[in-house]
């Protein structure tokens, strides 16, 4: 069982924690929707916030993050309320930081480009936005602190910048408690439904805290990702590739020769955020599937390589239809011999630019 | 081979066929006189062509080689197969979209045999799953309509099948056939477990006086599995929990309109399900996503013990006889909780479970038939907790089956 405060600041469980959080939930359970409940749903998951335009905005930004980048900013999360105008988008954080620390210049960007969102909605008139900033509870009153003195010297400068807060996660006795260090802070709705620290998930005996993800992978965290997380993470990753693999071939009609894409398998395994990965990530990912194919399938049929990532194979009649499933289905994902993690680190061979 | 003489006359057109059926169960004077009926029972086998998220083969493709079907008109079909000597082994309809239905007067022996030669290694085809909601909310409709001298059948099915029993081990295969009736003791060995298998056939008033309180006092009475919606005259329709339905009324018309009935509240809650439950990415702006869809979640009536937990996971969701066709790649979360890589081993769809010793939440991507969903539903109750909440995200899965029912109206 991975260890609570590890498992707390995990970008990965704290996503999901936040996606439970949105999500259309029966009312009693030990998952509780709680921003969903305070009106709250999901908007988007790194969408881009643009900066504006104002010659002010942009010499403070200039001044203050020392760089003239005017590329979007892409949170976390971009909430919606039901009836609150006010759309928060949250960054999630593995802890806080200082005013000085090297999150300032995303932070700073952010905060000047949620004043106004209409423009990044492509809206007439203006949308105000919220910035808020989740990170372990620890460190919530700091980084609300950071926040703050961010937006003033902005401000000082003649710059719009939008209102900020900190969320705060902890694991308490009766499970993962979300709470902020000034409930006033947030956009109205938030605050109300933050200032009883509500639980989003309860605990259930001695049964570890995760929950089931909805996202398991982020590409890119591996740097920031606990070792154990990580290896977890792409475990699951290979499992849920693989029951793809399995449905596949048990959807095949034989006779027929049936392609097995690495891009679809992940695509499919994913409900479709593998397509928004970036393209190294996805063609590395995708190149390491296909290999995967090849190991588990090939000592039971002949897997044919259509391209770097891609394999075909012939289920010529139900018996081979048969074998090639129990085949998938006694792959283990933690085996270097059929996991993501062993196949992505492989070196290239003669045929991989093909 | 059939046994009988349950054929049907090689016919060439809807109208002789209704003639034919109309009345078919009616004895004739000498078979009355002699006292021996001959005739079969009509059986009606309601099957599920499954959704994928590509195109499912057209309805001829579905089934093997050596069957026939023969197109009568635009939805009906005579069914002839080759390893009964190219007999006519039944009529095939396609009462709605989704739901083609064989009306068959094979012996039930014979008829059961055929259906799960077409339906258990195919991925396209699927027996109707009548949950217990689902023929829970069918008796509120025969309440609402029926007088209350007639009689009605209701039989109720569980069998702790999980509990865990200290000091035996069972054998690997746990697999049963869908129309094995629990009563098969000789699978059981010398296992004692709760198990309970109740028929009631009573005068409706009665029924609805008394049911409540019943299902108040023993709790498998919460796994409806039969149901017989009385028809017009005499007699009934039928209806089991696997999607089969014998006709016990003196029309065929009749059976077929309950049929388009149940079929029409059936996709009706299948296809909300599926608009409600499928999780899915959509673009949003110019490279952001969203995610929509929901989880199911179906709570158990009180939590399972760690033992029981325990034989779950390794006879329900490890095992490939799994009677519950469950597969995939199980990650423990501690004692009494699980994540579940999983799979559908019947339609090989995937989706994600969390199982705990409080409840079973599942996560069906996009193109996840809904029949997943009822067969979870009636194999949990039947052989884990007869009593469930069952949840379609925020909303309660009976409300569903009502609202359906109330647009099929």
């Amino acid at each position: 069982m991975t260890d609570e405060s590890t498992l707390l600041s995990d970008q990965v469980f704290q996503l999901n924690i936040f996606l439970w959080a949105l999500e259309e939930l029966p009312d009693k359970g030990e998952a509780q929707p709680v921003l969903r409940q305070a009106g709250y749903y999901l908007g988007a998951i790194e969408r881009s916030v643009r900066l504006p335009t104002a010659e002010r905005t942009l010499t403070a930004l200039r001044k203050l993050a020392e760089t003239a980048d005017r590329s979007p900013c892409r949170p976390d999360l971009w909430l919606r309320h039901a009836t609150d105008p006010v759309q928060p988008v949250v960054e999630l954080k593995a802890h806080g930081f200082s005013p000085d620390s090297s999150n300032r210049r995303q932070a700073l960007k952010l905060i000047a480009a949620a004043f106004d969102l209409a423009p990044s909605l492509a809206e007439p008139g203006e949308r105000r936005g919220h910035v808020l900033y989740a990170t372990v509870a620890a460190d919530a009153d700091r980084l609300a602190a950071t926040l703050k003195t961010l937006a003033q010297d902005l401000r000082a400068e003649g710059a719009a910048a939008a209102p900020t807060g900190a969320i705060g996660l902890s694991i308490e006795d009766e499970g993962v408690v979300l709470s902020s260090p000034d409930p006033a802070d947030l956009p109205a709705p938030l605050g109300t439904a933050l200032a009883t620290r509500p639980t989003v998930l309860r605990r259930d005996g001695d049964n570890d805290l995760q929950p089931l993800y909805l996202i398991p992978w982020i590409p890119g965290i591996e740097e920031s990702q606990d070792a154990e997380l990580h290896a977890a993470g792409l475990r699951e990753l290979t499992a849920r590739t693989l029951v793809n693999m399995q449905a596949a071939v048990g959807q095949a009609q034989p006779p027929t020769a049936l392609p097995l894409d690495g891009r679809r398998l992940l695509s499919e395994a994913t409900f479709g955020v593998f397509d928004k990965w970036r393209d190294a990530d996805r063609q590395k990912f995708s190149g390491a599937v296909a290999r995967i194919v090849e190991k588990t399938l090939s000592p039971v049929v002949d897997v044919r390589r259509i391209s770097v990532d891609s394999r075909e194979i012939d289920l010529p009649d139900l018996d081979t239809k048969d074998e090639v499933i129990e085949r998938i289905e006694r792959a283990d994902p933690s085996d270097p011999a059929t996991s993501l993690q062993a196949a992505i680190e492989e070196p290239p061979t003669l045929f991989d630019e093909t | 081979m059939a046994t009988g003489t349950g054929y049907m006359p090689r016919l060439e057109s809807r109208e002789a066929y209704v003639d034919h059926l109309e009345g078919y169960t009616e004895p004739a004077v000498a078979e009355l006189r002699d006292g021996k009926l001959s005739r079969k029972l009509l059986k009606t086998y309601m099957l599920e062509t499954a959704r994928h998220d590509h195109d499912t083969p057209g309805l001829e493709s579905l089934f093997p080689s050596r069957v026939q079907l023969h197109r009568l008109d635009d939805t009906l079909y005579r069914v002839e197969d080759q390893t009964h000597e190219g007999q006519v082994v039944g009529l095939l309809e396609v009462l709605e979209e989704r739901h083609p239905v064989l009306y068959t007067t094979l012996d039930a022996a014979d008829s059961n045999k055929w259906v799960r030669q077409m339906v258990d290694h195919n991925p396209w085809l699927d027996r109707l799953w009548l949950s217990s909601p689902i023929l829970f909310e069918l008796w509120n409709y025969v309440q609402r309509t029926t007088a209350a001298h007639r009689y009605v059948r209701l039989g109720f099915e569980h069998e702790a099948w999980y509990e865990a029993t200290p000091g035996f081990e069972e054998g690997d295969d746990e697999r049963i056939e869908e129309d094995e009736p629990a009563s098969d003791d000789s699978a059981r060995g010398l296992v004692e477990r709760r198990r309970s298998r109740v028929t009631l056939t009573e005068r409706l008033g009665v029924l609805q006086e008394k049911l409540p309180q019943f299902l108040g006092l023993y709790d498998p009475l919460h796994s409806l599995v039969q149901l017989q919606i009385p028809s017009g005259s005499r007699g009934g329709h039928l209806l089991y929990y696997d999607g089969h339905a014998t006709n016990r009324s003196d029309s065929f018309a009749e059976h077929r309109q309950q049929i388009a009935k149940v079929l029409s509240l059936y996709r009706g809650v299948t296809e909300h399900s599926e608009d409600r439950l499928w999780l899915d990415t959509t673009e949003v702006g110019d490279d952001a996503f969203t995610v929509k869809g929901a989880p199911v979640t179906i709570r158990f009536s009180q939590p399972l013990s760690e033992d029981t937990f325990t034989r779950f996971v390794d006879l329900g969701l490890k095992r490939r006889t799994s009677r519950l066709r469950i597969g995939g790649y199980i990650t423990w979360r501690g004692p009494t909780k699980v994540h579940v890589a999983a799979i559908d081993r019947h339609l090989w769809q995937p989706f994600l479970l969390e199982a705990t010793s409080r409840h079973l939440t599942a996560v069906l991507p996009h193109g996840t038939c809904g029949n997943t969903v009822h067969r979870l539903v009636t194999n949990v109750q039947r052989w884990l907790d007869p009593n469930v909440e069952v949840w379609l995200g925020s909303e309660l899965y009976e409300t569903a089956v009502a609202n359906s029912m109330r647009a099929a109206a």
